[in-house]
Order: C-alpha cells, then sequence, then structure tokens
C-alpha cells in the first residue's frame, strides 16, 4: 500500500507536469496564430527579454500589443475560473456546483447593465473608454455589484450557528433571478445600441486585453493559488461534512469565510474584465476530478492549469475561425463545454459517481 | 475520569430535549446509552463533542471546558466522533477516506499509511482500499467510516490525555459478523485507556459488550450502571413499553433479553 500511495502520487504528479508542459506549447501556438502567422522562432526572439533585438517590425508589435497580453489574460482567466470553481464544488460538496452559484456572474451582470445603459445612453459616457489605470468603467461597475451581491447572500445564509451552504445555495439562486429581473427590466428600456453592448459582454471576449488587464489578473492568481493551497486539506476534511470536518481540527467558519471570499474576488473580477464566460469554472474542475480524483491537494493545480488551457484554446479558436473577425470566448466555450458536459452526466456511474 | 457531564440540558428551539443530565465516563471502558427513539440519545453525544449547544450545567472533557465555538486541532487529536450518517459523496478512494482521519496529527505520510493499513484490517477492508467510495455498499461504507475515526485516534503517543471515541449507532447496516468483529474489536481497543461512549438499540449486544450502562428517557437518565444493574424488566417496561425476561448468557453470563 505504500508503494501505492507513492505511484499515485507520482502518477498525480507526473500528470500536473505533462499538463504545464502542454498549456506552454499551448501559449506558443495561440501567440503564432491569427489573421497573421508569425513563425515559433520569432515568438523567441519577441518575448525573450534579455535579447538585444530591438526592432519594431510589425511581428514585434502584433505579439507584444496584442496578442501576448491576450493570451495571458486568457491563461489567467481560465486559471482563477477553473480553481474557484474547484473551491466551490468543495465548499457546497457539489460536484455541479459552479461559482456563479454565490451570485457572482449575475451580481457582475447587473452592474455591467446599469454602466451601460445608464452610462452610455443617459449620461453620453463611452463605456469603452479607459481611465488612467487602463480599466473600463463597465468593469469596475460589474466588479462592485458583484461584491455587493455576494455579501448579500452570505449575510442572508449566515446566523448565530454559522454559514448553511445549503441556504447559501437558495439564496445564490433566488438573488439571481432578481437580479436578472433587473437586467431585463433595464434592457427593456434601452435603445438599440446598449442593447447591442450588453448582450456582447454577457457574451464575454477577451478583445480588450491589456497590460492592466493581466498585471491585476497574477495578482488575483497568485494571492488564490497561495490560499487556497494553505486550505486543500480543510477542503478535503468539507467534503466528508462540516461537523465532521470540524471534528478533525479544522476552523470551519473561518475557512469558509475564506474560500467565499476568495472565490468572489476572483471570479468577481475575471467577470467584470472579461464578461460572463461560462463553463469552465463547472466543466474544467469536474473533468479533473474524473483523472486525478477529488482531493484537492492535486484537484487544485490541475485544474488551474486545465483552465487555463481550455481558455486559451477557445480564445485562439475565436479570434482565428472567423478572422479577421471574432466570435466571443464565451459562444465557444458555452458550445464545447455544454455538450461535453452532457456526455459527462450520461456518463457518470462510469466515474463512481452517486446518483444523487 | 475522561468525561464529566455535569447536570446539562440542552433546548432545541424552546423544547427540552435532555433534562439535567449527569454522568461520568471513563477511560478503558465502554459506555453505551440505551433509550427509545427521540429520547435525547444523539443530542448527548453531539453536546460531548460540541456540536450543539448546551443551554445549563457543564462538560469537562479532561478536566476543561468544552467550547462549542472553538474545536481545536488539539482535541482533534484525541476525540474521535461517527455520526449516523455520512454524506461523502466524492470519489475519493477508501484509503483516502480513512487518510482524513490523519489530519489532526503531523506523523508523515509513512506512518500513516501504516496506520491506515491497521484500520483498515480490523474492519477487513483492506482489499477495498483503492476502491471509490461512493461504489461500496451501505455496510462498506460503514467500514470505512468506522476505519476512518479509529485511525484518528490509533496512537497513544499522538495526544498526552486518554484516547476518547464516541460512536452513533456504530452496528447500523453491519451483517451480524461484522457486528461480532466490530464490538470484539472495540472491547479490545477500549482497553488501551480508550473511553468509548456509544448509542446502540440492540439491548442484547449493550449487554454484551459494555461496562457501563446509561438509560436515557425522555431527556432524563433514568438510571446508569453494570448491564446487570441496567437491564431489569421494570426497566425495560418503563424504556420501550414492552413487557419482557432477562435471563443469563450461558457463555458469558450477561444479561439476555426475551421478548414476550
Amino acid at each position: 500500500m505504500q508503494s501505492s500511495l507513492t505511484k499515485q502520487h507520482k502518477f498525480k504528479r507526473l500528470l500536473l507536469i505533462g499538463m504545464a508542459i502542454v498549456l506552454c506549447i499551448c501559449f506558443l501556438i495561440s501567440l503564432s496564430l491569427g489573421s497573421m502567422q508569425i513563425p515559433t522562432a520569432d515568438i523567441f526572439t519577441i518575448i525573450n527579454p534579455f535579447s538585444n533585438q530591438t526592432s519594431e517590425s510589425s511581428f514585434t508589435l502584433i505579439i507584444e500589443k496584442i496578442r501576448l497580453p491576450r493570451a495571458l489574460l486568457a491563461l489567467l482567466v481560465g486559471a482563477c475560473l477553473a480553481s474557484c470553481g474547484a473551491i466551490t464544488q468543495g465548499l457546497f460538496r457539489n460536484p455541479l456546483a459552479d461559482p456563479s452559484l454565490i451570485g457572482v456572474s449575475a451580481g457582475a451582470s447587473i452592474g455591467a447593465t446599469i454602466i451601460i445603459v445608464l452610462g452610455t445612453q443617459w449620461l453620453n459616457l463611452s463605456d469603452f473608454q479607459q481611465n488612467g489605470l487602463g480599466l473600463s468603467i463597465v468593469s469596475i461597475g460589474a466588479f462592485i455589484s458583484a461584491l455587493i451581491t455576494v455579501l448579500l447572500i452570505y449575510r442572508l445564509s449566515t446566523n448565530a450557528n454559522g454559514t448553511s451552504v445549503a441556504t447559501m445555495l437558495l439564496a445564490g439562486i433566488a438573488i439571481t433571478a432578481l437580479a436578472g429581473g433587473f437586467t431585463s427590466l433595464l434592457e427593456y428600456f434601452s435603445d438599440n445600441n446598449a442593447l447591442r453592448r450588453i448582450s456582447l459582454w454577457q457574451m464575454g471576449g477577451l478583445d480588450a486585453a491589456n497590460y492592466t488587464h493581466v498585471t491585476l489578473m497574477s495578482v488575483v492568481v497568485v494571492i488564490l493559488l497561495v490560499f487556497f493551497k494553505q486550505q486543500s486539506t480543510a477542503l478535503n476534511a468539507l467534503l466528508l461534512g462540516e461537523s465532521e470536518a470540524r471534528h478533525l481540527g479544522i476552523a470551519v467558519q473561518k475557512t469558509k469565510l475564506k474560500l467565499v471570499i476568495l472565490v468572489a474576488a476572483g471570479v468577481g473580477i475575471s467577470v467584470s474584465l472579461v464578461g460572463g464566460i461560462g463553463f469552465i469554472g463547472l466543466v474544467v474542475p469536474h473533468i479533473m476530478r474524473l483523472i486525478i480524483g477529488p482531493d484537492h491537494r492535486f484537484l487544485i493545480p490541475a485544474s488551474f492549469i486545465a483552465g487555463a488551457i481550455l481558455l486559451l484554446i477557445a480564445d485562439t479558436l475565436a479570434r482565428t475561425i472567423i478572422s479577421p473577425a471574432e466570435i466571443p470566448v464565451g459562444i465557444i466555450t458555452a458550445l464545447v463545454g455544454a455538450p461535453f458536459f452532457i456526455s459527462l452526466l450520461k456518463n457518470r456511474h462510469r466515474y463512481g459517481m452517486q446518483e444523487a | 475520569m475522561s468525561i464529566c457531564i455535569d447536570n446539562i440540558s440542552v433546548n432545541n428551539d424552546n423544547v427540552s430535549v435532555l433534562t439535567k443530565v449527569s454522568a461520568h465516563i471513563h477511560a478503558g471502558k465502554i459506555t453505551t446509552i440505551i433509550g427509545a427513539n427521540g429520547v435525547g440519545k444523539s443530542t448527548l453525544l453531539k453536546a460531548i463533542i460540541g456540536d450543539i449547544p448546551i443551554t445549563s450545567g457543564q462538560i469537562k472533557i479532561h478536566e476543561q471546558h468544552i467550547n462549542p465555538k472553538h474545536n481545536d486541532n488539539h482535541r482533534a487529536r484525541n476525540l474521535a466522533f461517527l455520526p449516523q450518517l455520512s454524506l461523502l459523496n466524492f470519489p475519493f478512494t477508501v484509503e483516502e477516506v480513512v487518510r482524513l482521519g490523519r489530519i489532526p496529527h503531523n506523523t508523515g505520510d509513512k506512518l500513516d499509511t501504516e496506520i491506515i493499513r491497521q484500520s483498515l484490517a480490523t474492519m477487513e477492508m483492506t482489499e477495498f482500499s483503492q476502491r471509490p467510495y461512493p461504489q461500496l455498499s451501505g455496510g462498506e461504507k460503514q467500514r470505512v467510516q468506522l476505519a476512518r475515526v479509529f485511525a484518528q485516534i490509533w496512537r497513544g503517543e499522538d495526544t498526552p490525555n486518554p484516547r476518547i471515541l464516541l460512536l452513533d449507532e456504530p452496528n447500523t447496516s453491519l451483517d451480524l459478523g461484522h457486528q461480532q468483529m466490530l464490538m470484539q474489536f472495540l472491547q479490545i481497543f477500549s482497553q488501551s485507556n480508550i473511553a468509548i461512549v456509544m448509542v446502540l438499540h440492540n439491548l442484547n449486544t449493550a449487554a454484551n459488550y459494555s461496562d457501563e450502562l446509561i438509560a436515557l428517557h425522555a431527556g432524563k437518565v433514568l438510571t446508569t450502571g453494570t448491564p446487570e444493574q441496567v437491564l431489569t424488566p421494570a426497566t425495560i417496561k418503563e424504556l420501550f413499553a414492552i413487557n419482557c425476561q432477562v435471563t443469563k448468557n450461558p457463555s458469558s453470563g450477561k444479561p439476555v433479553i426475551l421478548e414476550e
């Protein structure tokens, strides 16, 4: 048994390393593909900070100004959404839970809609106008309302005995419905131009990527990784049940609060920057659990890397399929993710999932 | 004395569940709580572990007050609890589930693996160690959960205080053979200075393996003592409203209840 455990851990570590290598390859391919093909050799010269070449060729411009920040943002957002999904599924002890359950997406959506409708229609602001920080006011509005929504849901589900994740799920559904109603109401009173912008925002896209976004997401992702790593044993214990985790010496209430805040911040910032990108947070951790098992010490890094790979591929497809035009990446993830997920549901007995 | 329960009352939504319950639980002994459905047997266990707040009175474990809000790592090293229902729905392997029991300890993978192997062996689950937990039958799941709580308090060296094991109906869904195996193991386990407190419904099993019985009736302690002292026709009639005879088991000399 000693050897079987070591073997399993070795296999899981190898798998993680393999996935990281695949991620690097996808990253290079993503940089080279586009309306203008760029040879990989040139990419190495351009992204190598120690190279002496300072030529401002068109290749350098395309890579540095457009493709590099976009590819980086795609992998960071993908990693963030997928690892937050893994955490949410553990926290709710439900392998089909999604980060949007705690109301982040609906909250962000209502904020973005308010800004687009009020700001552009009535105050005549340009919603894609960037302020000094390089963030659009739509992003800021989306983030603030996402945060308010999560706090509201958290308050609703917390009483003197602690936070009930079951209540949180129901409160999340209720608040999501409410936010959806408000969003529809605003859409009903908005003009065609605003409607189109709202709908584009909801489809999600990485076309506005810049280095401010990349820096912000990097900071978020590093913080998430550090905390998630700390909490992975606690999450394993939580799968047994909250009382059982407490009996194993886990500070359950503190852990839940920390994780909800981290997921809210991670998903909130992602959604604010790139709009609604569905299915990554649901599908990726689910698939990874089937491959690498439910142990969060491996599941979180695996989801992290797989999420990065998936969104990177999806975004590369989004901007190359009908190049030079592009499709919002949220459409790709939904069109690919949903059928895949349905096939998982149909075969779930094969993966040891219970018919619950 | 491992656990001192002093005059505790527990209310749930203003309905009294336990009233002025007192009991002393000793290391090295098996104490069994008996009584009809809903008299507060599980509530008493949950009050000891700190899952539900007590309205009045006090519980001390190793001379220290329990604090429901603060169930720390230190406590988890010598106090393990098996609840009635297990909700685990994620495809952990059997071995991984038992390994969760080692979370409070920092004893390293190698030693933990050995402890897991031994505790799985006591429940005859060794060959299941790599099977996904959700695919097991109800009785097999129960044996894995038992192995998990055994692993949590496996070694006396891991804690300065005597260890305590609380089991809520550990026999549920076990077949007769595995029930006997479990009870015989608990007897041996308790002898290494472990206080075992459990809830059982089968009075003959309780009589056969317990050192002490606590009979609960309507949230109060009706009587406590050895199986011989507690299991009289009069007490059983009061507890369960049935008529019965009590004889002696010819081989063990313990009381046997014959229903009429």
